[in-house]
């Protein structure tokens, strides 16, 4: 015969307790997040971290267009010393995770400064076959960031590639790329990684290279680019000019194309 | 002995209770083995992904598969692509995309790095545009099915989705969604950071190392493994007549009036097939036709554009080879509406201009009415005005969508006969 009895409603509650202490137990051992790589780290320690780009990432040339306004010049790091400069947008095929230091001058209102960014590649992009260079990552060198490194100050800023379905609509097609400041305390590499794919940093200010000349870690032992000539109509296939790796004098790791087999002299 | 201590034994004390005994430690035990993660099973699942993840870094995806099928080969099915293997948890039943998004989610916290990528998991055998933030899509039905309501508005048309809905003979409203157009339009966008250094004067010095290095001899030795094949080649005539590659074509049984398309621009270059212009399908026109609605694909939401009819839902027979999606209204087959959708473009850039072509046919045996077409435009695509044209008479209008783009609305102001088709155009400008 079934008899109420009060103990068994202080066991019901005691099965209701222990099961949200159980819950928030459960919640408490989510993972925490922690961030390996943050925007203070030096350059190129993203690769060190990463050990080496995966298969898909290992050898790939990531087409970059870098552009800078009105008569700036680019001078890219070539076997130990800067190439002759070029005005406007330098493309260039660049390694993932290697760090490539740039020279850039003759900026109006601050002429005979010099400075010297650096862009390191984080990731890569997966365009159709025949128009890999048709889409480059592009690294846009502002006048107001350049001013800004000139006056002593330390820019970064991390490109990242925006997801579609929550894309930015901007309402103004600009040849400007959009970005924003990051707050104080903020990791710009963090809020990237939240808001898209990181692809590239591009830091701007700080180093200087030594009187008598650029050394060797200062250029970070001037990886190899592939320049090549981007072409206007989107479709036609284009290939590196220049392999400017091959012309160095230097002893460089060969990139490893997907197979595992090296590329020979 | 203090409170807490009683509480703990109170269960002891209820056992002593027989007519509480049973089904309340049968609802103990059934709440503590409904908490998830109670069973090892899952913790071993989400330590292999993790450590699978893990290796993913150290190693190629090929070689991932064999650390997945050597480890667990009872949870993974060998020889599937990376993209579509699971390992037993809840994401059985979602696309590939959505599986290596939501991996590369659990990625980032096991992973302790939150550089890498979907892209650095190169799915094999790939069939959707690949990877997903790379490509801007516009057509299909989302991830709910949109419906009509009686005072004819559509609920459930998300982002980047486009539909048809009409409605049929004995009153109902149907909706049919367009194949799902997808085009490789990549946008960049940076964060920055602007702080101030300090000067650092660092004297560098060479510090003394001694690494003792010994060389050892390696020796490899390859034995040879050169066959011959002694096959002497031999002529060979084949007598074949002729009359045996003789191509026998079919008489078509079916006429349909063709229909030549009134819109200003006349037939653009992405719209040259048949199934387009006359809303005929030939097995030649595959491949182009793929084309065209993979680029269409490309740039709008989910899936495609789509049919909805009434509240009653449709029997879509959907399949990503075939050029468009057929709505049945019943088994019977009476009341169809097939829709297609291409774009003029498979890859674009900021600022690039896109043709839209929809084609819709009547492909049952009934009349249908009220034909509305609708499609939810990605933020990534700005309609450009004036641009929509219609084959058959049709009243347009825009309406704004969330994403500060529009919802563009064709309807159709006459009946469309069995047999009978039509064509939608609009541009639209990449941001």
């Amino acid at each position: 015969m079934f008899r109420p009895q009060i103990p068994g409603v202080h066991f019901a509650i005691a099965v209701v307790c222990l099961g949200c202490v159980w819950h928030q137990l459960s919640l408490a051992q989510q993972p925490v997040v922690h961030n390996h790589l943050t925007d203070n780290l030096p350059s190129g320690i993203s690769r060190r971290v990463q050990r080496w780009p995966t298969e898909p990432s290992r050898g790939h040339i990531q087409p970059v267009q870098i552009t800078a306004p009105g008569r700036i010049k680019i001078g890219l790091a070539v076997d130990g010393t800067f190439l002759p400069a070029e005005t406007g947008s330098v493309s260039v095929g660049m390694l993932i995770g290697v760090v490539y230091r740039l020279q850039v001058f003759n900026i109006p209102l601050y002429e005979g400064h010099e400075v010297y960014p650096t862009v390191e590649i984080l990731n890569r992009l997966y365009p159709p076959a025949d128009e890999t260079y048709q889409f480059p990552i592009p690294v846009d060198l502002t006048l107001e960031e350049l001013e800004l490194a000139i006056g002593g100050k330390f820019v970064t800023r991390v490109i990242y590639l925006e997801p579609p379905d929550n894309a930015f609509p901007n309402q103004k097609f600009s040849d400007q790329q959009k970005y924003f400041d990051v707050r104080a305390g903020e990791d710009p590499l963090e809020i990237a990684n939240r808001l898209g794919r990181p692809m590239a940093i591009l830091r701007i200010g700080g180093r200087l290279p030594e009187p008598e000349g650029p050394s060797e870690s200062f250029l970070f032992y001037s990886p190899p680019l592939f320049p090549y000539q981007r072409l206007s109509s989107v479709g036609a296939p284009a290939l590196p000019t220049v392999n400017l790796w091959k012309n160095s004098s230097i002893n460089y790791p060969e990139p490893v194309r997907r197979g595992g087999t090296r590329e020979k002299e | 002995m203090t409170r807490p201590r009683k509480i703990l034994l109170l269960p002891l004390y209820l056992l002593r209770c027989g007519w509480l005994k049973f089904p309340l430690i049968l609802s103990l035990i059934i709440g503590i083995l409904s908490f998830p993660g109670f069973f090892s099973g899952s913790s071993d699942i989400k330590s292999a992904q993790a450590e699978i993840l893990g290796a993913v870094q150290q190693v190629g995806t090929r070689d991932l598969l064999l650390v997945l099928t050597s480890q667990h080969a009872e949870q993974i099915t060998p020889g599937v692509p990376f993209s579509s293997f699971t390992l037993g948890d809840d994401n059985q039943h979602q696309t590939d995309d959505q599986q290596t998004d939501r991996s590369i989610r659990r990625c980032l916290h096991c992973v302790l790095n939150p550089i890498q990528h979907a892209s650095q998991l190169f799915p094999y055998q790939k069939t959707a545009p690949w990877p997903s933030d790379e490509y801007i899509c516009d057509g299909g039905d989302g991830q709910f099915r949109s419906k009509v309501k009686p005072d004819r508005s559509v609920i459930g048309l998300e982002i980047e989705d486009t539909i048809a809905h009409f409605d049929t003979l004995d009153g109902r409203t149907l909706v049919a969604p367009t194949r799902r157009v997808c085009i490789y339009a990549p946008r960049f966008a940076s964060a920055r950071k602007i702080s101030g250094i300090a000067e650092n004067q660092q004297h560098e010095q060479m510090v003394e190392f001694e690494a003792p290095l010994q060389p050892s001899v390696d020796t490899d030795t390859v034995i040879a493994t050169t066959v011959l094949q002694r096959t002497q080649p031999r002529g060979q005539i084949g007598r074949r007549p002729v009359n045996l590659f003789r191509e026998q074509l079919r008489v078509r049984t079916v006429f349909r009036p063709r229909q030549i398309g009134t819109l200003r621009e006349g037939i653009l270059p992405h719209e040259a097939s048949p199934v387009i212009q006359y809303g005929e399908y030939g097995q030649a026109e595959n491949y182009q036709l793929a084309q065209s609605i993979e680029a269409a694909q490309t740039w709008s939401h989910p899936v495609g554009v789509q049919v909805v009819i009434d509240a009653t839902q449709p029997v879509a027979e959907t399949a990503y080879e075939h050029t468009g999606v057929l709505y049945k209204l019943d088994p019977q087959g009476k009341a169809q509406l097939c829709v297609v959708k291409v774009a003029s473009k498979q890859s674009a850039l900021p600022g690039d201009l896109i043709h839209f072509t929809l084609r819709y046919d009547n492909t049952g045996n009934e009349q249908l009415q009220n034909i509305t077409l609708l499609d939810n435009l990605s933020p990534r695509l700005e309609y450009v005005p004036q641009s929509a044209e219609s084959s058959l008479k049709a009243d347009f209008s825009t309406q704004a969508n969330s994403v500060e783009s529009l919802v563009l609305r064709w309807e159709i102001k006459e009946p469309l006969q069995p047999g009978q088709g039509g064509l939608i155009r609009f541009q639209c400008r990449v941001r």
